[in-house]
């Protein structure tokens, strides 16, 4: 238990350093800008309390306003998806793993079910914080072409790191 | 009351999200909406300082390109400081000079922190309140004009990018005069967007655009950037003018700001000049 919180802990503080220091300075286009942060809230096991699963939403999104120029929309964006996450795996898994302490990712939930549940949940974070950064509704479709390459990039960033991590733990 | 405090039991989750997303927008709207942003003074000590440690590691990769700009700035302002003129006749000292008054302050400063690929670019520069920088001021580069600042704490500056949706510069081509406004459209860091100049205007494509002081937040004939594309468009009587920009946005580092000490006469002179169109 203990070392699963300083696990987390440490994923906590080493996303956090790897989206600020790393990703936030690649500039790759306008349109393409990967969140990888919030794969901490992806990575929470399905039992988490979701009050628990709320409160790191908005410790997470506090941290990334904290080093972003515009506050708020990390926080909302992150906590929506803290919210909706819940429904995902209601939705998407049985009643006995809901209840277990499995951490969604591609070795548990298999390379297609993980995909899915990262798409949905990165999508759902990105449209509220791209829409926030944006503060209007001008310009519609090139905020929503940002949202689908930036969704994309961050799904593909999350599933090789975590295919990453996976070999070095099986090592 | 009893069923009521069931209720929230029995929900208590989704009011918790409700919560905080109030928290979040309130904390947005305000920072959209007003002058003062608590929370930016409130964050902005202890993440500037880890973007301070994170800019001393990675400042020495691009060293030489920099020490090179800087050194033609220096060559450029040597000879036009005073001790490259030859002085004709006799020198008298006056302490009050009615001639020459001072109208612009430099104040250099490095960036701490920027982006180019959001909708709303900032930047963070390590000069505040502290070293003379107010709300509005601009901020150049040896090369072209970079933003207004936007947020004043102690020791830092939130400066609004061109880069920005909310950013209208006043700007003039070079050749003619005539002026225009510089919005940025979110597509592409290199280019801008020139709007507001009449047909009649005789543009071409590799005019300069340059900024003009009637905003008062620049001085005059700072560079912004070369026209590469003219669209007329069809609905206004206008072009549609897109820009390459001088400014290196994605490699910026040494920047100044510009403090216009007439600007407060300038807003008074304005200002009364609308009040009275009112009251007519």
């Amino acid at each position: 238990m203990i070392l699963d919180t300083l696990n987390y802990l440490l994923r906590f503080v080493l996303l956090v350093f790897f989206q600020i220091a790393i990703i936030n300075n690649i500039d790759l286009s306008t349109y393409v800008n990967p969140y990888i942060y919030i794969a901490f809230i992806l990575s929470l096991p399905y039992n988490t309390k979701p009050w628990v699963v709320l409160v790191l939403s908005l410790l997470i999104g506090m941290t990334m306003d904290s080093f972003s120029s515009l506050p708020g929309p990390h926080i909302a964006a992150t906590v929506l998806m803290g919210y909706s996450r819940r429904f995902y795996i209601m939705f998407s898994t049985n009643k006995d793993d809901q209840n277990a302490p499995i951490k969604p990712s591609v070795s548990t939930k298999g390379p297609i079910g993980f995909l899915i549940y990262a798409l949905v949940l990165v999508f759902i974070h990105h449209f509220m914080l791209f829409f926030l950064e944006a503060f209007s509704f001008n310009q519609f479709f090139s905020t929503l072409a940002r949202i689908f390459f930036s969704t994309l990039f961050t799904v593909l960033l999350i599933v090789l790191g975590q295919l990453l991590f996976y070999k070095i733990a099986k090592k | 009351m009893k069923n009521l405090v069931f209720f929230i039991y029995k929900y208590y989750v989704f009011f918790m999200f409700l919560a905080f997303e109030f928290f979040a927008l309130i904390v947005l709207f305000r920072f959209n909406n007003y002058q003062q942003a608590s929370f930016l003074n409130y964050t902005s000590s202890t993440s500037s300082a880890i973007f301070n440690t994170m800019n001393s590691t990675t400042g020495y990769f691009n060293l030489k390109t920099l020490n090179d700009s800087l050194q033609l700035e220096n060559a450029r302002l040597r000879t036009q400081s005073l001790q490259s003129f030859y002085q004709n006749g006799i020198t008298k000292t006056e302490v009050n000079d009615t001639l020459f008054k001072q109208q612009y302050v430099y104040i250099s400063a490095q960036v701490v922190n920027n982006s180019i690929s959001k909708r709303n670019n900032f930047i963070t520069i390590d000069k505040g309140a502290f070293h003379g920088v107010k709300r509005f001021d601009g901020v150049i580069c040896p090369n072209g004009v970079v933003g207004i600042v936007w947020q004043v704490t102690p020791y830092y500056s939130l400066v609004q990018s061109v880069l920005n949706s909310k950013s209208s510069t006043g700007a003039k081509i070079k050749k003619t005069g005539d002026i225009g406004s510089i919005t940025w459209d979110g597509s592409n860091a290199l280019f801008a967007q020139l709007s507001k100049v009449n047909t009649y205007v005789p543009v071409a494509v590799g005019d300069e655009v340059v900024s003009t002081a009637q905003s008062a937040s620049y001085p005059e004939e700072i560079p912004i950037g070369k026209i590469v594309k003219i669209d007329r468009n069809p609905e206004k009587n206008d072009y549609d003018i897109t820009l390459l920009i001088h400014t290196p946005f994605s490699r910026l580092k040494n920047v100044y700001v510009v403090r216009n000490l007439f600007k407060e006469s300038q807003h008074a002179a304005e200002t009364k000049a609308l009040e009275e169109e009112a009251k007519q």
